[in-house]
């Protein structure tokens, strides 16, 4: 499928190059607008670090009280209860449901830490200099952008369950403010990275090599 | 004309560089199907495949009544204690917000109705003003740019397993029975797919930037 590219062996910054971050199109970098889609021009995303962080903070931090919290009320004739994000995977892996439970508990708890970890480590790495292979820094960003939207589910979960089952007397579920944290923390960090450069993990090496 | 152009970048239309790492490469002709991919990370810089604009315009199309559908008929019917209820994905997600966590059903909304909506309206525009080369029609870029930053946050795909999901989670509760919407629901996931891989967006950018 892929064909045999003659590269140039530079960066387009090293010639004095800037691709348009929205469109791709290649321009000088004293350019300020792209002609093509009329996005700002930038060599590499302005402030990429410091927003990376904020918005990374604001997901590791909307994500306690997402665990915390309530996600669901489930209320009956002569009883209620609560359940949060955990004791949702243990009920549905006590009512036989294994393999339900864990795609829950993948989307909710595994895909949102192993997000932070890799995350942190990305622009950590690029803060220190830390020297790994870039390629791999690079694979990872890419899993993290591509698996990140998955963790939803649980939202779409709640509000299915809540939206379907309001019949009053006999039984209701209504959402928990825990949900609403969770969601918070997963646009925080799809998000955050989006903000990644890329194209600075790959800077970072050369200065070195 | 009444287009003042103030001052035009002058492009490097034969190079291309890596989104993901700058590495510059000079552009190929690609054979129909064919994906260009960068030489030092790997990632794809631009694609050849055949009648994008048609095939895009069409997958957006039939996405787009897909959707309408999937929103407005009955997704699920529940029967508890020989009470039945018809449920459209619009009803419960207006439903939600009205509800006392109202911020969960913007977010549903959201996801799932205004942005797939925004999304798949805009790249029909995008397609048609492309098809039939209209020149005048100034919020083309914005709306290929829109159009394409939008993709990640369209989430039919993963409201779907949240929905199967939650039918096992009740399935001793109450009685579901899967309704017209839902299969218009998978329907509309498969022609998303089949959009996005029928887009070469450079092929666009270049159709829509020269009028």
């Amino acid at each position: 499928m892929a064909t045999h590219q003659s590269s140039i062996g530079v960066t387009a910054r090293d010639l004095g190059l800037a691709s348009c971050h929205s469109c791709g199109a290649v321009y000088s970098l004293s350019e300020s607008k792209c002609a093509r889609c009329n996005a700002a021009l930038h060599s590499r995303k302005p402030l990429s670090l410091q927003r990376t962080w904020a918005y990374l903070l604001v997901g590791i931090f909307a994500y306690i009280p997402a665990n915390v919290l309530p996600i669901m009320n489930t209320k009956w004739l002569g009883g209620s209860s609560s359940d949060t994000i955990m004791s949702g995977v243990v009920a549905l892996a006590e009512s036989g449901s294994l393999f339900v439970a864990l795609v829950v508990f993948v989307a909710s708890v595994c895909i949102p830490v192993l997000k932070f970890i890799i995350i942190l480590g990305l622009i950590l790495s690029l803060q220190f200099g830390w020297q790994w292979s870039e390629k791999q820094m690079h694979r990872l960003h890419a899993l993290i952008e591509l698996i990140g939207r998955w963790s939803m589910i649980d939202v779409f979960v709640v509000a299915v369950l809540a939206a379907l089952i309001q019949l009053g007397v006999f039984l209701s579920i209504t959402p928990g403010p825990g949900i609403v944290a969770f969601a918070l923390s997963v646009v925080f960090t799809m998000l955050a990275a989006t903000a990644i450069d890329t194209r600075l993990l790959w800077d970072a090496k050369r200065h070195d090599a | 004309m009444s287009n003042p152009q103030r001052h035009s970048a002058q492009s490097y239309d034969h190079l291309v560089a890596c989104r993901s790492c700058d590495w510059l490469h000079i552009k190929a002709e690609l054979n129909p199907s064919e994906a260009a991919r960068c030489v030092r990370c790997g990632d794809v810089l631009y694609t050849n495949h055949p009648n994008t604009i048609d095939r895009t315009l069409a997958m957006a199309i039939t996405s787009f009544v897909l959707l309408i559908a999937s929103l407005t008929l009955p997704f699920l019917t529940l029967s508890r204690s020989g009470i039945n209820s018809d449920i459209s994905v619009l009803d419960a997600a207006w439903s939600l917000v009205f509800s006392e966590i109202a911020l969960l059903g913007v977010f549903v909304t959201l996801l799932i109705v205004l942005v797939p909506l925004t999304r798949l309206a805009l790249m029909i525009y995008v397609m048609v003003v492309a098809k039939f080369e209209f020149s005048d029609s100034w919020p083309r870029k914005w709306a290929f740019r829109l159009a394409n930053y939008l993709e990640p946050w369209a989430m039919a795909d993963v409201f779907l397993i949240g929905v199967v999901v939650s039918l096992i989670k009740i399935n001793e509760l109450a009685v579901l029975d899967i309704g017209p919407a839902f299969w218009a629901w998978v329907g509309l996931i498969a022609t998303t797919i089949a959009l996005s891989m029928n887009l070469s967006k450079d092929t666009l950018w270049r159709r829509i930037s020269h009028p």
